[in-house]
């Protein structure tokens, strides 16, 4: 099957944060309106809706959500709108969807977007909601949260390859003094090596620091056919590979706990697709739900040795005048990591680098990369996006 | 799965063997449907171990509690609740299992 290119001409997003005054609809609608008016099309030029969004049924009591904004934000109604699952993969789920739907020929311009509202709630229904992304019928009976399933893959890391906790604390250090300067991103202070580690235990041995925050948000893309993306916009970002792998809903079933294997499956996919290789890469923003997850995923990606992304924090590379930057938008640890939306606040921050007007450019930027691991790794998105080279 | 029970039961694959301690529905294997229980030896060892202290809706009250990934002495691994405050939990350490109730493994730490 021969697949059409497929290119990002406009973004939006809301900040990351405790919105207080802001609904799931106010917020969706003002991301999806931003990306419309960034990609100068009009409303009725959209074919299709895709939505992510992971804990509003449970969280909010609010289902149904695709048409709910679709309607809201006077879509055409003739159009499908869709909301996508897949835990914290959800809003790359959307992307991806939109994607395949472009590429495939059916449409021109799809809209994308994601969506999550989570900052009034209390703590204990949100550490349960998100949890029902375990297997609720084996591990999820012992009581495992996400913060504990890491805090595991931390301590099996540690003792397989000799990471350390100053080395996994510094990715918080890192990604702090990142996020500071994004206006997008829910912290806005740096933090010192001994702030995280002096911070409160949340599941040994991963403190408080060593965790990102819950947040409200939402983040929307348009896609749009590449042949016809000159019409709209002078920088559209091509959509370079699209991969979706499935992993395992569980901890025990994995075999080994220091790497999710469809985050590898999907990265090789995606490189493959793109016919490019990890040295190609110039900037990434992946899933650093908790500190330790960055490590790993920087491994699982292909980017490091297992066993050397701890060391490779340490040395710098990841800093954004390093050789290989992590998330230069502070990553989820310190933008926010509203769960149903943070996969496209990565494509906004990707698409914003490859642009050349991030707060935190990397210089010369074309080729990037974002990644998301839903639930235990049960499914792992990889997008990798190009700046055009007629552009 | 409500049921309370101290014998550790899993399951075997009656086609090629393999053996599972989480609901199985078809053999992942050899792809057969046809499984038969059987019973295991409760040891194992810990692979990893955290202590949960911001618990999820309905554990509040038993926070902080400790879980471990077990590899048991079978090979299979599960995910369980180790028993009791422990201060000595450590990657390797011999565990014993003690009860299934409501759908969670529960193990005790051997001296």
């Amino acid at each position: 099957m021969n697949l059409r290119e497929v290119s990002v001409i406009g973004i939006g997003t809301t900040p990351y944060g405790l919105l207080e005054s802001q609904s799931l609809k106010s917020m969706a609608i003002a991301a999806c309106g931003e990306a419309i008016r960034d990609a100068g099309i009009e409303k009725r030029q959209i074919q299709a809706f895709y939505l992510g969004n992971y804990i509003s049924g449970v969280l909010m009591g609010q289902e149904t959500l695709a048409p709910l904004i679709a309607v809201s934000l006077g879509l055409n109604r003739e159009i499908s709108s869709t909301k996508v699952e897949g835990a914290c993969s959800s809003a790359s789920i959307a992307f991806r969807q939109g994607y395949l739907l472009i590429a495939s020929g059916l449409y021109d311009i799809v809209l994308v977007a994601g969506v999550e509202k989570m900052s009034t709630a209390a703590k204990e229904k949100i550490t349960a909601s998100l949890s029902t992304s375990i297997d609720m019928e084996t591990e999820g009976q012992t009581g495992l949260t996400f913060p504990g399933f890491w805090a595991m893959i931390a301590r099996r890391h540690m003792y397989e390859f000799g990471t350390t906790m100053e080395q996994i604390g510094m990715v918080a250090v890192k990604n702090h003094k990142n996020g500071a300067k994004n206006p997008r991103a829910r912290f806005r202070n740096i933090i010192t090596l001994e702030d995280v580690m002096t911070s409160r235990l949340i599941c040994d041995p991963l403190r408080l620091y060593d965790c990102c925050p819950t947040s409200d948000g939402a983040s929307a893309a348009v896609l749009c056919a590449s042949e016809k993306a000159r019409e709209f916009t002078e920088r559209p970002i091509e959509i370079a590979g699209s991969a979706q792998a499935t992993g395992f809903p569980s901890l025990s079933d994995m075999g080994q706990e220091v790497m999710l294997p469809a985050t590898v499956i999907a990265a090789n996919q995606a490189f493959e697709m793109a016919g490019l290789s990890r040295n190609d890469i110039d900037v990434v923003e992946l899933h650093d739900c908790f500190s330790v997850a960055e490590i790993v995923d920087s491994e699982d990606l292909g980017f490091f040795k297992k066993g050397k992304g701890g060391r490779a924090v340490e040395q710098g590379m990841t800093q954004v005048d390093g050789k290989l930057p992590i998330n230069p938008s502070g990553g989820l640890m310190c933008k926010g990591h509203p769960v149903g939306a943070s996969g496209l606040g990565q494509i906004y921050e990707v698409v914003r680098q490859l642009r050349e007007e991030h707060e935190n450019q990397v210089k010369g930027a074309e080729i990037g990369l974002t990644h998301n691991a839903g639930g235990t790794g049960a499914v792992c998105t990889v997008h990798i996006l190009r700046r055009r080279s007629d552009g | 799965m409500d049921e309370t029970t101290d014998r550790l039961i899993a399951v075997r694959c009656g086609n090629c063997g393999k053996l599972y301690i989480s609901p199985v529905y078809v053999c992942l294997q050899c792809d057969q449907s046809e499984f038969k229980n059987v019973e295991l030896t409760g040891k194992g060892r810990i692979r990893t171990y955290t202590t949960i202290r911001v618990p999820p809706l309905g554990f509040e009250k038993e926070a902080p509690y400790d879980i471990a990934v077990v590899e048991l002495e079978e090979g299979v691994h599960v995910t369980a609740r180790i028993i009791g405050k422990n201060e000595k939990l450590a990657i390797g350490a011999q565990v014993v299992f003690v009860k299934k109730e409501e759908g969670a493994h529960w193990f005790g730490l051997t001296h």
